[in-house]
Formats: C-alpha cells, sequence, structure tokens
C-alpha cells in the first residue's frame, strides 16, 4: 500500500474537510448495499469444489434462439466444467422470476440445489442428466450439484 | 487500516469466517459507492455494480495471491463493472444535478438543518460543476473509510504519482468556483 504524498496548502486541507462534511450529509451509502454484500458470502457455504465457467452466452455476445422463449424473457446459456462433468444452464430471466433448464453431463441422476442469497431450492436430474427450476426469483444464483464429487457454479448474475 | 489486518481479513475470509468478511464490506464499501458514483451511475445500476463486485470477490477470495492488495482488485473490478454497464445499458444519469435538486427535500437521508446552511449549498453547487474526474478523484479520496493512493490508482487507472497534484488542482478550481 502506497503512502499518501505530502498535504496540499493548509487552505485546500480545510476545504477538503468541508467537502468531505458535506458530501458525506448528501451521499451516504445505502443501508441495501451493505445486506447484498454481506450476503454474497453465503455461497463459501455451499459444499462442493468450484466448477469453472467454460461459456457464457452473453460473454460471447450471443443472442441466443429467442423465437423458442416465452415472450418478455432473456435467454442465457453457460456451461460449467469441473473435471469430466459439466453443468449446463439455460436461463430464461424474466422482470422478476427466472426459470432455469439444464443438463448434467454426463448423463446421470443427481441431487442438485438451486441457491440465491436468502434461499435455495433443490431437484434431481432425470436419467438424461436433464432437470430444470422454475419460478426462481430474479436474484444471484448458484448450482451445486451432489453425488460422489460435490461441484457448485459461481454466483450467476442474470 | 494497516495492509497486514487487511491481509489478515483476506486470509480469515478465505476460511469461512463472516465477521472477517464484514470486516473487508467494512473497509471497502465507501470505496465501491464512490467509484459508482464518479462513474454517474443511476441508482439501480449502481447497486447492480455493488452486487457484482461482491460476487465476484467471494468467488476470488481463493485465488488471491496478494492478500493485502485486495483493495486494488475491488478497485479495478468495480471500476471495470461501471464501464460495463455504461457501455451495456446506454444510460447516462448526471447524479450532480440531482444532488443539487433534492439536498434540502424530506426523505433524503440528509440532515436538512444542515444543508439549507448557504455555504453548504454553495460547496455542493461548486463541486458539481468541476469536471467529471476531478468530482470522481474528490468523491474516491473522501469515501469512508479513505481507499489507499494504490486502490485510487486502480479505480481511476491512473499513475500514484499523478494523484496528489491532481488532488491539488481539483481543489485548486473548487476554491475559485467558490470565489
Amino acid at each position: 500500500m502506497t503512502d499518501r504524498p505530502p498535504a496540499s496548502p493548509p487552505d485546500h486541507e480545510a476545504l477538503a474537510v468541508e467537502l468531505d462534511r458535506v458530501i458525506s450529509l448528501a451521499d451516504s451509502v445505502p443501508d441495501s448495499w451493505r445486506t447484498v454484500a454481506g450476503a454474497a458470502f453465503e455461497w463459501t457455504a455451499i459444499g462442493g469444489v468450484t466448477a469453472r465457467l467454460a461459456y457464457d452466452s452473453h460473454l460471447a455476445g450471443e443472442a441466443g434462439d429467442e423465437g423458442a422463449r416465452p415472450a418478455g424473457t432473456v435467454p442465457r446459456q453457460l456451461r460449467y466444467t469441473s473435471g469430466m462433468l459439466a453443468i449446463e444452464l439455460d436461463l430464461d430471466i424474466g422482470a422478476d422470476k427466472l426459470r432455469v433448464m439444464g443438463r448434467v453431463v454426463p448423463a446421470a441422476r443427481v441431487e442438485l440445489v438451486a441457491h440465491w442469497p436468502g434461499g435455495q431450492r433443490a431437484g434431481v436430474s432425470d436419467d438424461d442428466g436433464a432437470f430444470r427450476f422454475d419460478e426462481l426469483p430474479r436474484r444471484p444464483l448458484c448450482v451445486a450439484a451432489g453425488g460422489d464429487n460435490p461441484v457448485k457454479t459461481g454466483w450467476v448474475v442474470p | 487500516m494497516q495492509t497486514t489486518a487487511v491481509a489478515d481479513l483476506v486470509t480469515r475470509a478465505r476460511d469461512g469466517d463472516q465477521q472477517a468478511w464484514d470486516g473487508l464490506v467494512g473497509r471497502y464499501l465507501g470505496m465501491v459507492h464512490a467509484i459508482c458514483r464518479g462513474h454517474r451511475l443511476g441508482a439501480d445500476d449502481a447497486a447492480d455494480v455493488n452486487q457484482v463486485v461482491w460476487l465476484r470477490l467471494v468467488e476470488h477470495l481463493s485465488r488471491i495471491r496478494s492478500p493485502a492488495a485486495v483493495g486494488g482488485w475491488i478497485a479495478a473490478t468495480t471500476r471495470n463493472e461501471c464501464l460495463r454497464v455504461r457501455r451495456m445499458s446506454g444510460r447516462l444519469v448526471l447524479a450532480g444535478d440531482d444532488e443539487l435538486d433534492h439536498v434540502d427535500e424530506p426523505n433524503t437521508g440528509i440532515d436538512a438543518g444542515l444543508l439549507v446552511y448557504e455555504r453548504d449549498r454553495a460547496l455542493l453547487d461548486a463541486f458539481g460543476r468541476l469536471g467529471d474526474r476531478c468530482q470522481y478523484l474528490l468523491r474516491l479520496l473522501l469515501a469512508d473509510p479513505p481507499p489507499s493512493y494504490d486502490e485510487v490508482a486502480a479505480a481511476l487507472d491512473m499513475p500514484v504519482g499523478s494523484i496528489g497534484p491532481t488532488r491539488g488542482r481539483c481543489l485548486e478550481q473548487l476554491r475559485h468556483l467558490l470565489g
């Protein structure tokens, strides 16, 4: 950490103090920001190895097949990998709700949990590895897969 | 806060200590807020940036090679996220005007009893007439708690050696605007 350079002339410092006082009155950090920042830490309590984000259609700049989607939703595809395992997520992002359709590769019946700050929902994939979570809140999302080698995704911000 | 204390918070948070995480939030939340304000994001966009920064940090904790430098990582991540949001939204909210319009209205969290003083209003007015870069720098330096110069440099993408002289010039401009 670098030390601060010598201070400016005294009148500047007095002005800076006054400015600090006035701005702090007019521009305080919203309480909700601290709550959100604190809740992010819940991710560390989710068990499993962190899977690597291998693909995100948002980062790739792809729009997706909007014609196959319900009106008013935004599609997004992601793929996370950990060793030989992959978790594919297909998100339909509505105004305040989120639908997740996904697949575990290689296909297997696996217990899954969708986590968001302050909540979670359990599910299970079918024999083809497919799973879905409907009507999730539109909040940051982490999907954790159980089994012999549990893994979790990073936070997805819809 | 000493760099060793920051490094200790990172190390403990990495081990699952919520109190240490809250310590990091307390140390850097004001800086994140100041960077968002400096980029003149609207309230919703700024809140989104705040959320993303902390979500990314919690994922990044285990990969931080230099825990004492986490503030620089937070500053640079916040700046990049602000720029990304601005690019995507195409929206630009002039926060300075909003402040001046609402400084003495009720329900804003502002102590109207203090801000009605003409001197305070004149100072806010003059601050709003500074260039964007000066407003950004001064707001960042006044964050509570204040970021280090390394963190400010990361947020502004400018050399550390330029921060002090630039701050001096900005304060001089502010003094002139106050007449």
